[in-house]
C-alpha cells in the first residue's frame, strides 16, 4: 500500500524536475479503511433538494466516470470511488433556489479516524444551492481524510461549494473536487484550508458551455512542519466562459508549500476570460514557498492573466498598527487576518467564520 | 465590429535558406560511440585531459535519459547525427583567404559588413569549425583574448582547464553531455580586469552540411570591473534532414564586471536547437541576456544566471516567433543563491500559424539569499486561433526577506487598435504589422542596430499578406 500516496497532485504540463513541482509524494502508508459511522447532516430533506446517503444508495452517483484525472491521482480517486466509507448524493430540483447552505459536518474521532468520502451535487437547470462542508479531527487522533466531491451545474444553475478543513495537526488531508459547469451556470469554491500536517488538495473546473463560469477563492496557512500542496485547474471549453482563481496564504516556522494554478483556454473557447492572483505572505526564513501559475492556450480571442507576488509583511502597516499600540504579535496577526477576510468573508455560516478567526489566532501564538 | 479571419503568409527566409555544395575535409561517420569521440579529439590534437573529458562525457551521455518534459524529440536520431563536421578550410586571420562560397555566406549576412561598420571582433563558423576570426589590434594591446576554442585550448590551456564545463557539468542532462563528448568550434574570450570592451565583439555560427549537429562551446570570462558586450547569430540553410544544435556557453562574470549577451537565433526550421547558456556572477556583477529565438523546428533553451555574490544582478529580455511548424519553449532561469541580489525577467511571445510559444522559466531563492528581488514578465500574444502559447513559470523561495513578483498576460491583438489605425488610413495589414513592433520594441531596442533592423524586417516579412 506504501505506492497509493505517490505521484499526486500532477501538474497538468511538467517541468523540471530539480523544482519538485510536478508532483508531490507523501512517505506515509495508506490506512485500512474502516467503518465511518458518524452522521455529518442533521437533516436529509427540504424544499426544493434531496440527500441521499451513498451507502444506501450509489446508482446515480456515477458522474465523470470516464474521466481519470479528476482528482488527486488516478489511483486514490479509483479507491475514493470504490472504497469510500461514507458520502452524499444532493440533487437540486430545477428552478430551485436553495437559501438555507446545507452543512455537512464530517468529524474524525477515535473510533471514525479514517474518513473517505465521495459526494456529488447535482444542481438541476437554473436551481442554485450553496453546501459547506467542515472537515475536523478530534486532536490525538490519527486522522486520514481522502476524499472526492463532484459538482455538476446544469444549465443557469449555481452551486457554492464551501470546504473548512481544520483537522488537527497529526492529520493528513487529501481533498479532490471535480466540477463541471454547463451553459450560464456558474461554480464557486471556497477553500480555507488551514489543518493537518499534510493538506494536499485538488480543485479542477471544466466551463463546458457558454457563459460557463468557474471561481476558486482559497486560503492557506502553514507553521510547525506542516505543508500545503494545492493543483487547481480550469478548462475553458465554452465560450465566453470567465474564470477567476485567488489564493492567498501565510507561512510561517518550517512549513513549506506547492501552489499550482492552471487556466487552459482550449480552442474553441472564443472571448473566455482567467485571471488567477496568488499571494503569499513569508513570516519565517526557514519556509520553502513554491509557486507555478500555469497559463495554457490554444485559442487566440481570450483575455488570461495570471500573477504572483510573495513577500515579507507589510513594514508600513506593521508599522501604523504598532504606533496605534499594537504589538508587534498582534499586528501581524491583525495583517494576516485581514489578508484572509475577503475569503472567509464568503462562508456563509456566522458560527464557522468565528471558529475560523479562533482557530487562525490560535495558530498564529508565535508569528 | 465583426470579427473576421487573418491569413499570415510563411516567412521568407530568402538568403538564410541558400545552401553551399557539401564540401569537407573530414567527417566522421554517424552515430555515436568511444571510437568516433577519439578520433574527433585526434583530428583536434588536442591534450590529454580534454580527450579523458570527452571520453567521460561520452559514458554519461550513454546513461541519461531524453527529458521527461518539453516538446517531442522522438524525431532527433542520434545515430543519424553527424557529429563532427570539419570544412575544407583551416582557421584564417584574413577575410580574403576564406574561401569563395563560404565567405559569400557570411557576406550575404552581413557580418563583414558589420564587422567594419560596428565590431571590435568577429568570429564566423562554419559547421564544426571556426573558420575566420578578428580582433581589433587595440584590444589585444590591452590584453584581451578573442579567439576560437580550439586555439584557446592551445595557447591558454590553464585558463580553459580551469573554467571548460566547469559551470555547465557534462552531467546536467543529456545533452549538455552529447556536447561535451563532440563539442566542435566555438569562442573563448577573456577580458582583463578592469578593461572596457566598448565595441561588441560578435560570434556567427553557420551550418551547412546536411545531418550534422553542431556543437560549439563559447567560454567567456569578464575579470574584475570589465565591461563587454558580446554578439551571438546563428543560422543554417533548410534540409530535409534534421539537423542538432547543442552548444554550450558559459559565462564567468566576476566582481562588478559587466556582460551582456545578445543572440538572434535564426535557424532553419528543421533543426532541433538544444542548447545550453550559463552564467555566474560574483559580488556586484551584472549579467544581461538579450535573445532573440526565430527559427530551428523545436527550441529549448532557458539561459540560467546564478547569482553567487552579493549584490549581483541579472536581466533577460526575449522575444520569441513561433510560426507553422515550430515549437519554441524558451524562458530563463535565475538562481539567488547570495543576499541582495536582483533580477528582472522579461518575455514576449509571438505565436502564429500553427506555431508554439512557449515560455518556461524559474527563480529560485536560496535560504541565504535574504533581501533579493525579482520580477518576472511574460507576455504573448497569439496572431490566429490554430497556434498555441503557453506559460510555465515556476517560484521556489526559501527566504522570507524577499521581494518577488511575477505576472502573464496572454491576447490578441486588439480590434480596437486595428480599426482606430485603419481609420487614420493605415491598412489593416500595415496596422497589424505596427502593433506587433511596437510589441517586441521593448527588445528590439536592447538589440544592436543592424539587429534591430533584422527583426524589424522578420516581422515585416512574417506579417505580409495577413490580409483580412
Amino acid at each position: 500500500m506504501s505506492e497509493i500516496l505517490k505521484g499526486l497532485n500532477n501538474i497538468p504540463v511538467r517541468t523540471w524536475r530539480w523544482l519538485g513541482v510536478n508532483e508531490t509524494n507523501l512517505k506515509d502508508k495508506m490506512p485500512e479503511i474502516g467503518e465511518y459511522y458518524l452522521k455529518p447532516l442533521s437533516k436529509y430533506e427540504g424544499e426544493g433538494y434531496k440527500v441521499i446517503d451513498i451507502n444506501k444508495n450509489n446508482s446515480s452517483i456515477r458522474f465523470f466516470d470516464n474521466k481519470k484525472e479528476l482528482g488527486v491521482s488516478e489511483t486514490l480517486t479509483e479507491i475514493v470511488t470504490k472504497n469510500f466509507n461514507t458520502g452524499y448524493l444532493i440533487e437540486v430540483e430545477e428552478n430551485k433556489r436553495i437559501a438555507e447552505p446545507l452543512f455537512f459536518d464530517y468529524k474524525m474521532d477515535s473510533s471514525n479516524s479514517i474518513l473517505v468520502d465521495n459526494n456529488l451535487i447535482v444542481a438541476g437547470e437554473n436551481s442554485e444551492i450553496t453546501v459547506v462542508m467542515k472537515y475536523s479531527s478530534t486532536k490525538g487522533v490519527e486522522a486520514f481524510h481522502s476524499g472526492l466531491t463532484k459538482l455538476y451545474a446544469k444549465k443557469g444553475a449555481k452551486i457554492n461549494l464551501v470546504k473548512v478543513q481544520l483537522i488537527e495537526d497529526d492529520g493528513i488531508h487529501l481533498d479532490a473536487i471535480a466540477a463541471a459547469t454547463e451553459e450560464n451556470g456558474e461554480i464557486n469554491c471556497v477553500l480555507v484550508e488551514l489543518g493537518a500536517r499534510n493538506t494536499i488538495t485538488s480543485c479542477k473546473n471544466d466551463l463546458i458551455s457558454e457563459n460557463s463560469k468557474g471561481n476558486i477563492y482559497s486560503i492557506y496557512l502553514g507553521d510547525k512542519d506542516r505543508t500545503i500542496d494545492i493543483n487547481y485547474v480550469i478548462n475553458h471549453y465554452g465560450k465566453k466562459s470567465e474564470s477567476n482563481i485567488k489564493t492567498n496564504g501565510a507561512l510561517m516556522d518550517n512549513s513549506s508549500k506547492i501552489f499550482r494554478g492552471t487556466i487552459d483556454f482550449k480552442r474553441g473557447a472564443k472571448e473566455a476570460k482567467g485571471a488567477e492572483e496568488e499571494y503569499t505572505v513569508l513570516l519565517s526564513n526557514n519556509i520553502r514557498n513554491r509557486s507555478v501559475p500555469l497559463l495554457l492556450c490554444g485559442e487566440d480571442d481570450v483575455q488570461g492573466q495570471h500573477a504572483a507576488s510573495t513577500g515579507k509583511i507589510d513594514e508600513n502597516k506593521l508599522f501604523y498598527l504598532m504606533s496605534r499600540g499594537f504589538s508587534e504579535l498582534e499586528a501581524k496577526k491583525l495583517i494576516i487576518e485581514s489578508s484572509f477576510n475577503p475569503i472567509t468573508e464568503k462562508v456563509p455560516i456566522e458560527e464557522l467564520r468565528e471558529e475560523i478567526s479562533e482557530y487562525i489566532r490560535r495558530r498564529m501564538i508565535n508569528v | 465590429m465583426e470579427k473576421r479571419k487573418t491569413y499570415v503568409e510563411d516567412l521568407d527566409r530568402g538568403l538564410y535558406d541558400i545552401r553551399n555544395e557539401d564540401r569537407y575535409s573530414f567527417k566522421v561517420s554517424s552515430g555515436l560511440t568511444p571510437e568516433i569521440v577519439e578520433e574527433i579529439s585526434r583530428e583536434k590534437n588536442e591534450p590529454q585531459w580534454m580527450r579523458e573529458f570527452r571520453l567521460k562525457s561520452l559514458e554519461i551521455y550513454n546513461k541519461l535519459e531524453l527529458p521527461t518534459w518539453g516538446p517531442s524529440l522522438d524525431e532527433l536520431d542520434m545515430d543519424n547525427i553527424v557529429t563532427y563536421v570539419k570544412p575544407d578550410t583551416s582557421l584564417k586571420g584574413s577575410w580574403e583567404e576564406v574561401p569563395e562560397d563560404i565567405k559569400n555566406t557570411f557576406e550575404r549576412l552581413g557580418i563583414p559588413q558589420a564587422e567594419r561598420e560596428s565590431l571590435a571582433g568577429v568570429g564566423a563558423q562554419y559547421d564544426s569549425e571556426v573558420v575566420y576570426h578578428s580582433i581589433r589590434e587595440e584590444l589585444v594591446e590591452q590584453g584581451v583574448i578573442y579567439t576560437d576554442m580550439e586555439t584557446a585550448i592551445r595557447d591558454y590551456e590553464d585558463i580553459v582547464k580551469e573554467y571548460f564545463m566547469k559551470l555547465v557539468p557534462p552531467n546536467d542532462h543529456k545533452f549538455v553531455a552529447l556536447h561535451g563528448a563532440v563539442w566542435s568550434g566555438g569562442s573563448f574570450v577573456y577580458v582583463p580586469a578592469g578593461v572596457k570592451v566598448e565595441i561588441p565583439l560578435q560570434s556567427y555560427f553557420r551550418l551547412n552540411s546536411p545531418g550534422a549537429g553542431q556543437f560549439e562551446h563559447t567560454l567567456i570570462i569578464v575579470e574584475k570591473g570589465a565591461y563587454l558586450h558580446f554578439i551571438e547569430g546563428c543560422s543554417a540553410p533548410k534540409y530535409s534532414v534534421t539537423n542538432l544544435h547543442a552548444g554550450c556557453v558559459e559565462l564567468y562574470v566576476k566582481e562588478d564586471a559587466y556582460l551582456r549577451y545578445s543572440t538572434i537565433e535564426n535557424w532553419s526550421k528543421n533543426m532541433m536547437n538544444l542548447n545550453t547558456k550559463r552564467a555566474v556572477v560574483d559580488k556586484k556583477g551584472t549579467i544581461e541576456w538579450v535573445s532573440g529565438s526565430f527559427g530551428s523546428k523545436v527550441s529549448m533553451l532557458y539561459p540560467m544566471s546564478i547569482l553567487r555574490g552579493e549584490g549581483a544582478k541579472a536581466e533577460f529580455t526575449g522575444v520569441t516567433f513561433a510560426s507553422k511548424g515550430q515549437i519554441l519553449d524558451t524562458g530563463a532561469k535565475v538562481i539567488h543563491a547570495a543576499p541582495y541580489t536582483s533580477s528582472n525577467i522579461n518575455s514576449k511571445s509571438i505565436s502564429k500559424g500553427g506555431g508554439e510559444a512557449v515560455y518556461r522559466g524559474a527563480i529560485k531563492v536560496a535560504a541565504n539569499a535574504h533581501h533579493c528581488k525579482s520580477t518576472v514578465s511574460c507576455e504573448s500574444l497569439m496572431l490566429d486561433d490554430i497556434s498555441r502559447s503557453d506559460t510555465l513559470p515556476v517560484l521556489d523561495i526559501l527566504n522570507d526577506e524577499v521581494d518577488i513578483g511575477h505576472e502573464a498576460k496572454i491576447g490578441r491583438i486588439s480590434e480596437e487598435a486595428i480599426y482606430y489605425l485603419m481609420t487614420r488610413g493605415i491598412s489593416e495589414e500595415e496596422a497589424k504589422a505596427m502593433i506587433v513592433r511596437g510589441f517586441v520594441e521593448p527588445i528590439a531596442k536592447e538589440l544592436p542596430l543592424e539587429y534591430a533592423v533584422e527583426m524589424n524586417n522578420l516581422i515585416n516579412l512574417e506579417m505580409e499578406g495577413s490580409i483580412g
